[in-house]
């Protein structure tokens, strides 16, 4: 059992770690997993305000994630703008979706938004696939440029590497400062008995839409951070899969902490790989794992050993 | 006399179900003032419609010179109406502290949350006067030993009271209570008696549910008696133990003594 | 001349939309079967089953890959075999995940289910192999009705669609386990104050939501071939008929699935046809903009 004090020394353990992969190993194949692991980090960042810590399941991010991917990647190639501005379009798109997908299926309460992300994720799918002239359809996008810093073109994968540790771990700070703040403690609030929320003088919609729209943000970021990582983009890797293993990240890692989205970004990013040996049958035994961990510890792996879910949340029952 | 809660012919129907029937009455500014009747007699579907859960059928409900029918609950609660609930609503997996500071939010924290992150200097005050609010509270209802403990792991007298807390925590003007007494013990029920008139003297306006009569005789100054969602008495607790509805309503024909 | 010309363009028109509203109407019978399919678990467990498409799936490949294929057996016993099969395979789902399940959060629900949905899908793919599987024959062709030609397919969907629900209609209204379902449905607690077995109601209901799957799976082989993808649109478009017709809502799954079948359709005339699948999520998301409570809701009471 560790407390919040623990998680900082962790943290710090984590960074000194990463920092030192590339030194330590030159494995290239282990820096490309990383680096995407990266990536997926920070969609799960944004997704556990509204997922894990709300508890209201986004199955479209996905379809976020490739609108970030393709603004950039499109706005990049044919217009020839920088891609860190091409960033700030990406960053009011998500925004934009944020708002405008939150608010129909977030004032009501239930299970809306499962249905409407996963409508949306299929919307955008279909849209980029048959948008052929505007999105290159199933071919994707070729030749995205690379990001520059200080004049160096980050086209190297361990550039590439350092860069993206860099913005994860800004972006983890930011998730971090919102866990522990009254926000993170409105979010949770929002788990456990939404209707004390309202009688509280906070409208719990509102809120719902705020961690939902910094979902959409974060993972809009990461889907442009993801164009120009890859280099290549097509429309079969944005779909109702990768937007499941996004929730299985939050989940599986830990919901309502950073920690655990670092772990759950790792394992589900890795751990199929490392299951290869199985050869046909990695895949069933990756989701058997998936499905137990669900059912055995849905607060997740890290919550295990944290303090202060100790006390299991009761279920409200009305 | 000021009214700081004004209810005007309300009604509500739930399909065929008249739960509420045009019913009426005034709530003294500075008053403890509650609504008793039998189970199933609509007191919980009055409340729920004056904090705004969900709207009447008909009528109007003001709060002071404020309409606020149909009103969402959020809005209704920063107006100045706190409410507990019967079967306790608390954020189980935190602890009381943060229980109160959720309840502070809206008051005491309205910056939104670009502002926090870009701005770190107003965030750590809204934090700071979260916590010295929360402490204030805290001490006032004793809840020192049990402030840092997880919600799910108290007993539930102390749910009660740390309910009650976190209503006080938006300082509102007037608070609901439904049914505080239900579930506790007789001390638990003494404690907690103390523990409203307290609240009460730091100039918050009580607006009680109850079927418990010794609760309600006790400490209201006003009592509005219903039955069938239609009101049958009203007055103090003197000539409300007297009506002759009111003992109907209560142990059936038979008892009442001529 | 020119007035002959025009009837006859006129006639054509007239043909070609009604050939449309057939094969709209038919496949509203499909996503409304799949709103209803899903609809009753949620009624009874409380569970949003996102394993649907794969039970349908499931239910196409027993009966194409074991039943026709292996066996050898002829379509009708095929039929019969695949429902009793599935039926098992409810049964055993049902005790082990979904009634364990139910009083979890939505958030571990969903994810199980999602899960269950993968692994079926997987072992499929083990055991059936990756390519997909054709029925010779099966619902296919054409049928003349007067001077209209409409796919067979489509009529024997509209057929059992409708038999299908006169069934259950009639299930549940007069058979003591429908009525018990329809009180689960209502109040789990009060239901099984009255003597009702909520588990073993729970239990027949999931048996007879998983055979519906099949049944589904069965009739739109002529329209999808049997592969693991078969019903990832329908059972996507089945979710969004729920919602447009009232979340919860039996009879609003079959006008919500009916309302997406032919706007589908009618919207394929106009815009181009690779948009089609796009507009039963975007009336889903209009609905929850305009009237969140669906064609037929009405307002919960809480």
């Amino acid at each position: 059992m560790f407390s919040r004090k623990h998680t900082r020394k962790i943290y710090a353990v984590l960074i000194i770690a990463a920092l030192a992969f590339p030194l330590i190993s030159n494995n290239t194949y282990y820096i490309t997993m990383l680096c995407l692991a990266f990536i997926y980090m920070i969609v799960a960042f944004g997704l556990n305000f509204i997922t894990g810590m709300t508890g209201q399941v986004n199955l479209g991010t996905a379809g976020i994630f490739c609108i970030g991917a393709y603004t950039s990647a499109l706005l990049t190639t044919k217009t020839f703008i920088s891609p860190w501005l091409a960033l700030l379009v990406v960053i009011l798109f998500g925004f934009v979706i944020g708002i405008a997908l939150g608010y129909p299926s977030l004032r009501l309460k239930g299970v809306y938004l499962s249905l409407t992300t996963i409508a949306f994720g299929e919307i955008v799918r279909q849209l980029v696939n048959n948008m052929t002239d505007f999105t290159g359809g199933a071919h994707g996008v070729r030749a995205i440029p690379p990001y520059c810093l200080f004049g160096f073109e980050l086209n190297t994968k361990l550039r590439l590497y350092y860069f993206l540790l860099a913005v994860t771990i800004m972006f983890g700070l930011i998730a971090y400062r919102i866990i522990y703040s009254k926000w993170g403690r409105v979010f949770t609030a929002i788990r456990d008995n939404i209707d004390a929320v309202d009688t509280c003088g906070i409208s719990s919609s509102k809120v719902k839409i705020i961690a939902f729209t910094l979902a959409a943000v974060f993972a809009a970021i990461a889907g442009g951070l993801y164009a120009h990582y890859s280099g290549y983009i097509n429309p079969s890797t944005f779909t109702l899969n990768l937007s499941v293993s996004f929730v299985v990240m939050v989940m599986v890692g830990g919901s309502g902490t950073v920690l655990g989205s670092v772990l759950g970004a790792v394992l589900v990013s890795i751990l199929p790989e490392m299951l290869r040996f199985l050869g046909n049958y990695y895949q069933i035994v990756f989701y058997i794992l998936v499905f137990i961990c669900t059912i055995l510890i849905p607060n997740g792996i890290v919550n295990v050993f944290l303090e202060r879910q100790k006390t299991k949340a009761l279920p409200e029952k009305n | 006399m000021k009214n700081i809660l004004r209810v005007e012919s309300l009604t509500k129907r739930f399909g065929g179900l008249v739960a509420v029937n045009d019913l009426s009455f005034e709530m003294e500014a500075r008053s403890i003032h509650s609504l008793i009747g039998p189970n199933g007699s609509g007191k919980t579907t009055t409340i729920n419609m004056i904090n705004g859960t969900f709207p009447p059928t008909g009528g109007r409900i003001y709060f002071g010179e404020t309409d606020i029918t149909g009103m969402q609950t959020h809005k209704i609660s920063t107006l100045g109406i706190a409410r507990t609930f019967q079967n306790i609503k608390l954020f189980s997996t935190m602890t009381v502290e943060e229980n109160l500071k959720v309840g502070g939010h809206s008051r005491l924290a309205p910056h939104g949350v670009v502002s926090y992150l870009l701005n770190p200097v107003e965030a750590r005050k809204e934090e700071n006067k979260l916590q010295v609010a929360s402490e204030e509270i805290i001490a006032m209802l004793r809840l020192e030993d049990i402030a840092k403990s997880v919600v799910a792991s108290l007993p539930y007298g102390k749910l009660k009271i740390v309910e009650l807390a976190r209503a006080l925590m938006s300082r509102p003007q007037l608070l609901l209570l439904d049914e505080p007494a239900a579930g506790l013990n007789p001390s638990e029920r003494a404690e907690f008696i103390d523990v409203l008139l307290k609240v009460f003297e730091s100039g918050i306006d009580l607006f009680l549910i109850e079927h418990n009569m010794d609760v309600v005789m006790n400490i209201s100054d006003k009592i509005t008696v219903i039955n069938f969602g239609s009101k049958i008495a009203e007055g103090d607790s003197a000539s409300i133990q007297n009506d002759p509805e009111v003992i109907k309503a209560y142990l059936g024909e038979k008892y009442i003594m001529i | 001349m020119s007035i002959v010309r025009v009837t006859k363009e006129v006639v054509f028109l007239y043909k070609i939309i009604l050939q449309l509203l057939v094969s709209g109407i038919a496949m509203g019978f499909v996503y409304g079967l799949v709103g209803i399919e899903y609809t009753l678990i949620w009624n009874s467990t409380g569970l949003l089953n996102f394993s649907h498409e794969r039970i349908i799936m499931l239910g196409a490949y027993i009966f194409a890959g074991s039943f026709v294929l292996q066996t050898g057996l002829s379509v009708l016993p095929a039929i019969v075999a695949t429902i009793i099969a599935i039926i098992f395979f409810a049964v055993f789902v049902a005790y082990t995940i979904f009634i364990p399940l139910r009083n979890m959060s939505a958030l571990c629900a969903i994810m199980s289910t999602v899960m269950l949905g993968n692994i079926i899908n997987e072992s499929v793919r083990l055991y059936y192999g990756p390519e997909a599987i054709t029925v010779k024959g099966f619902l296919t062709g054409m049928i003349r009705i007067g001077t209209l030609v409409v796919a067979r397919a489509y009529v024997v969907i509209i057929f059992v669609a409708l038999i299908i629900l006169a069934l259950l209609l009639l299930f549940m209204m007069k058979t003591k386990t429908g009525k018990a379902m329809r009180c689960v449905a209502q109040n789990k607690n009060a239901s099984s104050l009255m003597g009702i077995d909520v588990q073993k109601n729970m239990m027949i209901t999931i048996a007879i939501s998983f055979s519906i799957c099949s049944i589904i799976g069965l009739l739109v082989i002529p329209l999808y071939s049997v592969k693991q993808s078969m019903a990832s649109m329908i059972s996507l478009k089945g979710f969004a008929a729920g919602v447009i017709g009232g979340f919860g809502s039996l009879p609003g799954a079959i006008v919500g699935g009916l309302f997406i079948g032919i706007i589908e359709n009618i919207a394929g005339m106009i815009f181009p046809s690779t948009f089609k699948d796009v507009v039963a999520f975007v009336c889903l998301i209009l609905m929850l903009l305009l009237r969140p409570s669906g064609i037929l809701g009405k307002k919960r009471i809480s």
